[in-house]
């Protein structure tokens, strides 16, 4: 069943799997393993329960993929797929939080966190890096879940106004509406770091920052 | 751009910087911006965001997790067509209720004329009778389904 997507690679490769061939689902799997878990880890802030979001959307695909027909970007779709399950997700962990009485806050994941850019150049640098990360990620996890996914999907996955719109089954305007709130909260978190251009930081960690520009 | 996709001047701004207007457009705000300081700084503010979010930490993904995954998929039964699981007890009294009426208004056209109704009319073997109730929130639901279909029954059972 030919159709305009058909030529995407990504989509083939999906086609791919859909037809049993042996390890295309392997190459999926290969393929979208960081994107998802990384995705799930801006949208729950802790590896484990990303790692288990990312796993459950590969496993859902799988199990879908007879009834599989191209209609967007494989990545798009994907994190379609990711985005509702980590609401879900959400939704369901806060009604559980506030029918259990033994449900405390959920432990930190602490040391079991790793960081990709956690090549320690300069032990000072990769501290303020690290705390400078900590206060980014710290910021995004107190948005509200549907504006950390909105800023997720363009902020990080490069996904355009209408593509957020779809993956989140919003209308465009609201889209748009919801992105200018979520930075808004964003911009009043991290006040203090926005008004420190690299320059005003440490000379180490300027010059460090500035060469990322 | 239509009537839906009017944006408010910090949503222009935004978009702006998110690349999401065409060049015309671009121009036009570029212009305005660079008339209104206010519109600088808050352009200015919001690339600076765009660049802190650079900095949110990455995970790596753990070493097993391709194989977890690989097991988990295999593990799973095939996707079952969508089933409608939202009938739940809650909407089990209107339902039934609904149901009743239905039976109520069709049953004298079923029946042949001059005939007597039987004595046992089977409304009772609506599943909602026989259903067990998970919870007590369920029985309760339950229990109004049930007494709704009693009192139907018992109107029909006077009228015929």
């Amino acid at each position: 069943m030919a159709n305009a997507w058909t030529d995407d690679p990504e989509v083939r490769l999906m086609l791919d799997v859909r037809s049993d061939l042996p390890g295309a689902f392997e190459e999926l799997v290969t393929r979208y393993a960081t994107l998802l878990v990384n995705f799930a880890f801006r949208q729950v802030g802790d590896r484990e329960e990303a790692e288990d979001i990312a796993q459950e959307v590969l496993v859902k695909i799988f199990q879908a993929r007879k009834t599989y027909v191209p209609a967007a970007k494989l990545r798009t779709w994907l994190l379609t797929i990711a985005t509702n399950l980590c609401l879900n997700r959400r939704r369901y962990r806060s009604y559980r939080d506030h029918v259990s009485l033994d449900s405390g806050p959920k432990a930190s994941d602490g040391e079991s966190r790793t960081y990709a850019d956690e090549r320690a150049e300069d032990p000072f640098v990769a501290l303020e890096r690290r705390e400078l990360s900590e206060r980014v990620r710290d910021a995004v996890q107190a948005l509200p879940p549907n504006q950390r996914a909105a800023v997720n999907l363009l902020r990080f996955e490069g996904l355009s106004y209408k593509e957020i719109a779809d993956a989140m089954g919003l209308g465009l305007q609201a889209t748009k509406s919801l992105l200018n709130r979520a930075k808004e909260n964003l911009r009043t978190a991290l006040g203090t770091e926005l008004g420190r251009e690299p320059d005003e930081r440490s000379p180490v960690v300027g010059d460090a920052l500035r060469r990322e520009r | 751009m239509d009537r839906e996709d009017r944006l408010s001047l910090p949503e222009e701004v935004m978009a702006l910087v998110d690349g999401e207007v065409d060049e015309g457009e671009a121009r036009r705000l570029r212009a305005r911006i660079a008339a209104e300081p206010s519109l600088g700084d808050a352009e200015r503010s919001l690339r600076a965001l765009d660049r802190l979010l650079g900095h949110h930490p990455e995970v790596v993904v753990s070493a097993g997790f391709a194989e977890r995954v690989l097991k988990a998929a295999r593990a799973a039964p095939p996707e079952r067509p969508l089933v409608h699981r939202g009938f739940r007890f809650a909407r089990w009294p209107l339902a039934a209720a609904a149901a009743a009426v239905v039976v109520w208004v069709a049953l004298p056209f079923l029946v042949p004329r001059g005939e007597a109704v039987p004595a046992e009319i089977p409304l009772r073997d609506y599943g909602v009778l026989a259903a067990v109730p998970e919870s007590a929130e369920g029985a309760a639901s339950l229990d109004a389904a049930v007494r709704e279909i009693e009192a139907v029954d018992e109107i029909f059972l006077r009228l015929s």
